[in-house]
């Protein structure tokens, strides 16, 4: 889970991190009250889990509490990387004369590793590396012969010590994947102010983390990924008109390869998971019915502990009660394959015997789809897939 | 032979009384696996398809000799159950339990080398040496017994690729889920390296995805060290970048792991790369003679 900017500073202020002075305000009303409480020049700054957010006009730097206001009122009509815009943090400016990056990232590998950058002059530096040794933790003296080399002040070097040993410590309180401040600002006085800041936490931890896990309502979701979250399924969203219904991730996102290598774009990866019942099937297929993007559905389920026979049942759920407004095709193989092929029997959809298969009628299904509707075609046409094999004759 | 299972391996199941853990301990047995016990705290005394149940695993190692376990308990004890089978003497751990935190995982694999132990996942879909023993959940009927070695991030994408080598005459030596998380007890490298050594292993199928950086530390071990031959398939090519897929180790987010730089790597180090799921069996045709397989 990614925190917003605000909710990773209060986690950085309770361990001692300076943070610039603000508050958080839902209205244009409220970014005026920030602003005037806090006097001089401030920064009104949209909270979106988005990247670009200063490219797309999201921060803004103002010099009174009318400017705090009209700038809210144009911030919190953005919507940045399509999401809207429902909250800003107001902060005092900082003055700084420099400016660093401080990240910690745990590797897949299991090793934290804190990066460390002067990100303009007079610090610009190659990025520094420290490797954290999970048995003793950060050491101070990593941090300080990466400050020296950065040729900061005796006084900086010491508050990057110390800015650098309180992120681990909310990394380890908090059980995050990531935590960056970008920009960490040098004051004139030395003094160290983390500008902002980027927080990823492990859901997994999230039960035993419940100050975290309540953070978590102000995550922006869209409608679509409300519905699939409450019903166990994993759904992403794409650009393309070709919807596709999987079990597991790494089939599903295969499914979607396939269908792009066959030509088509995919309109979503979707993941029922494993074991999956005929009503989160169900679930998954009301979402793609009601997509009218859509110009094909592709299901493919390979059984194991997902029984295809609920499968089957699931979809004939989901094609009662909606609108069938475009082709489906299902490829069922492996557990109860057979039942719930014959439970599908007469239900408007094509059964197909394998993914490539299936794939390569979506595409054209798909392409067709656009001809005959009002959007214009989108799909672009590649050599079919038999003409790119590699090395003929290599099959016995 | 064939990699970490053999027939005859002593297993032990934690979680056996749970509703999956009953289910898969049936599907094992029936498998051939050597199932020797359970254990499940409370439960004690009792017998779950034959099997018996006891409290702890140090209990259970001391009465039936167990030497691998593969654990069903739910993600917030799942922990605490591989560091009690691993002081328990248990060499190898299957953990197939879903949701474990990474910071846990992190402790496990420095416990894990200070007891020269091997956890296989978490959020694995387990071990499988065809016609000789289960240590998973994978359906059975996908498999056949030869000299190819699989090596895999996922579940379903590898039951689709396994029953096509399977149809096209190519059994496996060995199946082995890594698991889905993002970090994980043992790597592609282990593996490759075990699978390099085994007699009865002739050809390796590596199946990768997005996110993290197995595929490319696989990819310089096969460069540098890998004898026998590798093909390979990376799921995710047209997933879009910054968001999870399913996977809590699935995602476009740094460096390296993109399925496009992790094809790159692979084939820079000789491996080749189906483009799709079926193409994996077609490749590995093309390199061996067909009568080598039974």
């Amino acid at each position: 889970m990614r925190l917003h900017e605000y909710q990773a500073k209060r986690l950085l202020q309770s361990y001692a991190v300076s943070v610039p002075e603000g508050g958080v305000a839902y209205t244009p009303q409220e970014a005026h009250e920030v602003a005037a409480q806090l006097g001089g020049r401030v920064v009104v700054k949209a909270q979106v889990l988005a990247p670009g957010r200063g490219r797309a006009g999201g921060i803004r730097l103002v010099s009174d509490p009318e400017e705090a206001e009209l700038a809210a009122q144009e911030v919190m009509g953005l919507s940045i990387a399509g999401l809207p815009v429902k909250r800003l943090l107001v902060e005092r400016a900082v003055d700084i004369t420099g400016e660093l990056y401080l990240g910690l990232a745990l590797q897949p590998t299991g090793e934290t590793l804190l990066t460390l950058a002067g990100e303009a002059a007079p610090f610009t530096h190659e990025p520094i590396t420290i490797h954290i040794d999970d048995s003793v933790g950060l050491l101070p003296f990593q941090v300080r012969e990466a400050a020296y080399s950065l040729n900061l002040s005796r006084r900086a070097a010491d508050a990057l010590i110390r800015m650098s040993l309180a992120l681990w410590q909310v990394m380890l309180a908090n059980e995050c994947l990531r935590l960056e401040v970008n920009p960490v600002a040098v004051l004139p006085t030395g003094e160290l102010v983390a500008v902002d800041v980027k927080a990823v936490v492990d859901d997994n931890a999230l039960y035993r983390h419940p100050q975290l896990a309540e953070l978590r309502e102000a995550e922006e979701l869209t409608a679509v990924e409300i519905e699939a979250r409450r019903y166990g399924l994993s759904y992403v969203a794409m650009q393309g008109n070709i919807g596709s219904l999987v079990n597991g991730a790494g089939l599903a996102m295969a499914t979607s390869d396939t269908i792009e290598l066959q030509g088509g774009q995919s309109a979503n990866i979707l993941d029922v998971g494993g074991g999956a019942r005929a009503g989160r099937v169900a679930a998954g297929m009301n979402i793609l019915l009601r997509d009218r993007r859509l110009r094909a559905i592709l299901v493919n389920v390979f059984g194991g502990i997902t029984r295809c026979d609920e499968v089957a049942t699931g979809i004939l759920t989901a094609v009662g009660c909606n609108e069938v407004h475009c082709p489906i095709f299902v490829r069922l193989t492996g557990t109860n394959a057979d039942q719930g092929c014959a439970l599908l029997q007469g239900a408007p959809l094509q059964l197909v015997p394998d993914l490539v298969t299936g794939a390569r009628l979506a595409v054209q299904a798909a392409a067709a789809g656009e001809q005959a509707g009002a959007v214009p075609a989108a799909v672009a046409q590649e050599p079919a897939l038999e003409e790119r094999r590699p090395e003929p004759g290599s099959q016995p | 032979m064939s990699i970490l299972l053999q027939a005859g391996t002593r297993v032990l199941v934690q979680g056996i009384t749970g509703r999956e853990g009953r289910f898969h301990t049936e599907n094992m047995l029936a498998y051939g696996t050597a199932i020797v016990a359970g254990v499940t705290p409370g439960r004690g005394g009792e017998w779950v398809h034959g099997v018996p149940v006891f409290d702890s695993v140090r209990e259970a190692v001391e009465a039936t000799g167990a030497e691998a376990a593969i654990s069903f308990v739910p993600a917030r004890f799942a922990t605490d159950a591989v560091f009690e089978a691993v002081s328990a003497g248990i060499g190898l751990v299957v953990s197939v339990t879903e949701g474990i935190p990474v910071r846990d995982v992190v402790r496990l694999r420095a416990f894990l080398r200070q007891h020269n132990a091997r956890l296989i996942g978490p959020n694995s879909p387990g071990i499988i040496s065809p016609g000789q023993a289960k240590l998973g959940i994978m359906p059975s009927q996908v498999h056949s017994r030869g000299r190819v070695g699989v090596l895999s991030r996922s579940s379903t994408l590898t039951y689709e690729i396994v029953a096509g080598l399977t149809a096209a005459g190519l059994g496996q030596s060995t199946v082995v889920g890594v698991g889905g998380d993002y970090v994980l007890g043992t790597g592609f490298v282990e593996l490759l390296e075990m699978f390099n050594d085994d007699p009865d292993t002739e050809q390796v199928v590596l199946i990768g995805e997005i996110g993290g950086v197995e595929e490319q530390l696989a990819a310089a071990f096969i460069g540098s060290r890998m004898t026998k031959p590798v093909v390979a398939y990376v799921a995710g090519s047209s997933a879009p970048p910054r968001q999870r897929i399913g996977h809590p180790g699935a995602m476009v987010d740094m460096e390296g792991s993109s399925a496009q730089e992790k094809i790159e790597a692979l084939q820079a180090a000789g491996v080749r790369v189906a483009q799709h799921p079926a193409q994996v069996a077609e490749l590995l045709l093309g390199q061996v003679d067909r009568d080598e397989h039974r």
